[in-house]
Formats: C-alpha cells, sequence, structure tokens
C-alpha cells in the first residue's frame, strides 16, 4: 500500500481570533498548517501557537496574490489545502479531499461555495456559489498578481470535488462592508495601474447597473431585503471603486 | 477696556480625537475659560487637552445634547461658544467674536461652516448654525440633531468656521457607518421597523435631497460622493434597524 500523500494546509490570517479555533480543528487531515499573518493585534497568534500542528509566519500584507503565494512557499508538502477562514470544511469534505489524495487524477480540484449571508443560506443574487480551488499541487499552481479577486493559475488538469463548502461571510454588517471598503480600495488600485481613468458614466452607470443586474436580473428580489441589501451595498461599492479611483490620480486620500 | 467686555467660555465634546484637540485648543486660546467634556477616550485625547483647558469632565455619552447640557452647568462666563474638535476657530473670526462680545446687540450668533472636502470647500454643503450663545437661558434639545436654544433674539457673524470633516474616504464613511447604529438604536427604542419603503426610497431621496436640491452637483465628484455616501448612511440606518429587530448586528 502507497504511503498516505502529505498535505500541508495553508492559511492567511489578519485578527481571526473568532474563527480560528474552529477553523484549526476542521483541519485534522492536515500534516502541518503554515499560517502567514499579516501582524494581527488580536489573539490570533496565541492561538495559532497553541496547535501543534502549526507553524506561524508574518508578513505585511500587500496584496492577496503576493499574500498567498508567499505563504505557499512556507509549505513542505506538494499537495496544498488552502481555505479561508470563514468557510466551514466538512467532516466529508475533509474526507473526500483524502480519498481524492489517494490517487489524484487532476493538479487542482475546486469546491462549490455556498455563500451565507445575515444568517441564512443565498439562493439568488449570482452570489448563490461559485467555484474556487481549494485543493492543488503547488508545483502546478501559482496565483495570478491581481490584488483582489486572486485567480490560481493551473498548468494541468483540473476536477471539482462533490462536497459543498459553506461560506460565512457575514459576521455582523460593519466587518462586512469594512471587507467590501478594502476590496473597492484594492480594485480601484487595479485600475489605476492599468491608467484607467474615471469617467461620467463609471460614477452614475455603473453602480446602477451593477443593483439592477444583481436584484432584477439575477434574481436577487427573490433573497428577499437579503437581496436587496446585498445588491445595495455591492453597487455602493462599485460607486466607491470610483470615488477611490478619482482619489488617486488626485493624490487625494 | 477689554476686562469691560462679557467673558467668554469655550465648550468643547470630545471622543478620541488626538489628531484634532490640540489645533482646535490652540485656535480657542483667547478664551477665559475651555471646559472639555470627554466620553471616556481610548486615546491620549484627555492627556493632550489638560495642560490647555481649564476643566475637564468625563462623562458617558448618552446623546449630543445631554452631554452639552452637562457641560453648560460647569460654565462660568456670561457668553458660551461650542467647537467639536475638528473645528478651528480662524483669527478672523476670533476678531469679529471679540468684537461683537464688546456690545452684543443679540442673545445669540449663528456662524457658517463651510464643508472642507477632499481637498476643496463645497459649494452647495454649508450651513449657518447657532454656536455663540449667552450663557443664562442657553440649552440644547432633541437627542439626535441636537439644537441649541437661547433667550433672545439671533444674529449672524460674518466670517466662516473652518470644519475638517474629512481625514480620508474611509474613515469618512466609517464616520456614518457608526451614526447609522446610533440611529438605528434610537428608533428601536421608539419601536420603529424597516419597512420596504424605507429601504427602497429613503436613501434615493437623501441622494436627490442633497445632490439636487442642496446643488451638490455643482462640486463635481466631492459633490456626487458626499450624495451618494449621505444616501448609503440612510439605507445603513435602516439595515441596522432590521438588523436589532432580528437580534443580529
Amino acid at each position: 500500500m502507497k504511503n498516505q500523500t502529505k498535505i500541508s494546509a495553508v492559511i492567511i490570517t489578519l485578527n481571526e481570533e473568532k474563527a480560528l479555533p474552529a477553523f484549526l480543528d476542521s483541519l485534522w487531515f492536515a500534516h502541518e498548517i503554515i499560517i502567514l499573518d499579516s501582524y494581527s493585534t488580536d489573539n490570533t497568534l496565541a492561538i495559532a501557537k497553541n496547535n501543534e500542528k502549526v507553524k506561524v509566519y508574518q508578513r505585511t500584507f500587500d496584496d492577496f496574490s503576493s499574500q498567498k503565494n508567499a505563504a505557499i512557499s512556507k509549505a513542505s508538502h506538494d499537495w496544498i489545502v488552502f481555505f479561508d477562514p470563514d468557510e466551514k470544511i466538512t467532516k466529508q469534505l475533509s474526507q473526500e479531499i483524502l480519498n481524492t489524495l489517494k490517487d489524484p487524477k487532476a493538479i487542482a480540484y475546486y469546491v462549490n461555495r455556498e455563500f451565507h449571508f445575515m444568517g441564512k443560506q443565498i439562493r439568488f443574487s449570482g452570489l448563490q456559489n461559485d467555484n474556487v480551488i481549494r485543493l492543488f499541487n503547488k508545483n502546478y499552481c501559482v496565483y495570478n498578481d491581481n490584488l483582489v479577486h486572486e485567480v490560481l493559475k493551473t498548468s494541468g488538469i483540473t476536477a471539482t470535488l462533490k462536497n459543498k463548502l459553506p461560506h460565512y461571510t457575514y459576521t455582523t454588517f460593519d466587518n462586512y462592508t469594512t471587507k467590501m471598503h478594502h476590496y473597492s480600495a484594492l480594485k480601484a488600485k487595479m485600475l489605476y495601474n492599468k491608467g484607467i481613468k474615471p469617467k461620467g458614466y463609471h460614477f452614475f452607470f455603473r453602480p446602477w447597473w451593477r443593483f439592477v443586474n444583481q436584484y432584477f436580473f439575477k434574481l436577487g428580489i427573490l433573497d428577499g431585503k437579503r437581496g436587496f441589501i446585498l445588491a445595495y451595498v455591492s453597487a455602493f461599492s462599485v460607486f466607491k471603486r470610483y470615488v477611490n479611483l478619482w482619489l488617486l490620480y488626485r493624490n487625494i486620500q | 477696556m477689554m476686562h469691560k467686555s462679557p467673558t467668554l467660555t469655550v465648550i468643547i465634546p470630545t471622543f478620541n480625537e488626538e489628531g484634532y484637540i490640540q489645533d482646535a485648543l490652540k485656535s480657542v486660546a483667547f478664551a477665559d475659560e475651555i471646559i472639555l467634556i470627554d466620553s471616556f477616550s481610548e486615546d491620549t485625547t484627555v492627556a493632550l487637552a489638560t495642560p490647555h483647558v481649564s476643566k475637564v469632565i468625563s462623562r458617558e455619552f448618552d446623546n449630543f445634547s445631554n452631554q452639552k447640557n452637562e457641560a453648560l452647568k460647569h460654565a462660568k462666563s456670561q457668553w458660551v461658544l461650542f467647537l467639536d474638535a475638528d473645528e478651528r476657530v480662524t483669527q478672523s473670526l476670533e476678531k469679529e467674536i471679540i468684537e461683537t462680545l464688546q456690545n452684543p446687540v443679540h442673545s445669540g450668533y449663528k456662524i457658517n461652516f463651510p464643508h472642507f472636502y477632499m481637498n476643496r470647500f463645497l459649494y452647495s454643503h454649508s450651513d449657518d448654525v447657532l454656536r455663540l450663545v449667552k450663557r443664562e437661558g442657553a440649552h440644547f434639545i432633541g437627542e439626535v440633531h441636537e439644537k441649541l436654544l437661547c433667550n433672545g433674539s439671533v444674529g449672524q457673524l460674518k466670517n466662516k468656521m473652518l470644519h475638517y470633516t474629512y481625514k480620508d474616504l474611509h474613515s469618512y464613511i466609517t464616520k456614518k457607518e457608526s451614526y447609522a447604529w446610533f440611529q438605528a438604536k434610537q428608533q428601536y427604542a421608539k419601536g420603529k421597523r424597516a419597512t420596504w419603503l424605507h429601504f427602497w426610497f429613503k436613501p434615493l431621496f437623501r441622494f436627490f435631497k442633497s445632490y439636487i436640491i442642496k446643488g451638490g452637483y455643482k462640486d463635481g465628484v466631492p459633490g456626487l460622493t458626499v450624495a451618494g455616501v449621505n444616501a448609503y448612511g440612510v439605507f445603513q440606518r435602516y439595515v441596522k434597524l432590521h438588523l436589532l429587530h432580528k437580534s443580529m448586528e
């Protein structure tokens, strides 16, 4: 019988004291856990160091791609699982990962995420699910250089795991909007680096379009008040993205 | 002679204003008395202010009216000026205040506040606010939008107050977000619920008011941003009211 393939679990953290204990428990199937922390000011580090499988490193956050690639470089095994602390790795999913790695047919595996918001699963809005790579062989994969919504570039066959991944991105409303503010600032920077200038239609059309698209065309209306709130918050972060871009060209904060 | 003219107390309410308080205090150094009413700042605000003020009062914040009325009880001068930590009395305003108090015609004076925002003054958002009053009979009413009342007629000063509402876009928005909690809690206490009508029309109306009626469109992208963020703040108020009814955060 072949030896069990060794797995490195990799995480990037910033102030994750709440989610971290349960999350580390859910990584029971990994042989080592690499945490790359961007200088948390809460108990993240203490919690991390309590777990004997964990190796902690720190790095100043610049953008998601660089941070994640840096984290992967610390792993000692070829196979990586890379989840976010706000994702719930179910027993079934971890069992499927172990089974898959007994005889891997692909170099990277997608997982289908379910989006939970304000205590309930979102069924529409175009946010209900997305496919993300969470299990891969690091020799064939690298994060592209997107500052936000980083994508893992693969050279080889990919497959999808059967079990779903619940994604609890919502803890409090302020926490959720802060995340969105962070994204819109990073996206503005991406546009700025590409030399794109803010125009009238960016401010007047794009936010409305995002709202109409998400709430009506993608049926967010069927998600009730949650659908409306999500569409509004998305529209506002589109608006904020272009305000940020405008500020970048004028050197104002 | 100067000592003949009425005396002036400046009242400054603060919470975590370490970046702003020193310049605010410098700008009112001409006052006879300065009272800082602090709602337990977690930064160095009080330590920075103490050498430059006559009195520091620490009081748990409930609302702006109660906070400022409490400070009023401690004021000893005949006249009182209310100043926020992000506001500055310019030299010309100082001169006008001193001259006005030597021979006051009214028992209160409004001051004009142009908004300094994203490195420019906004034409569309300037307000006249009653800030300089005779202490006798002066008091605040209203829980959220506190209003200063005085006994007698009200005049207007010519010079403007400098008001730095804007540090950066992110803190401007998070300020609105925490204010939305405050308003949501007040509406919740009154038993109000967030309805679809609120979600759809209140933010839209606020945008319309800020951008069209108040003339925000004349101020380019900063004017549009003020309108957009104001509408977003109103939206958040109802989201948070909704959350309170669901016992969520």
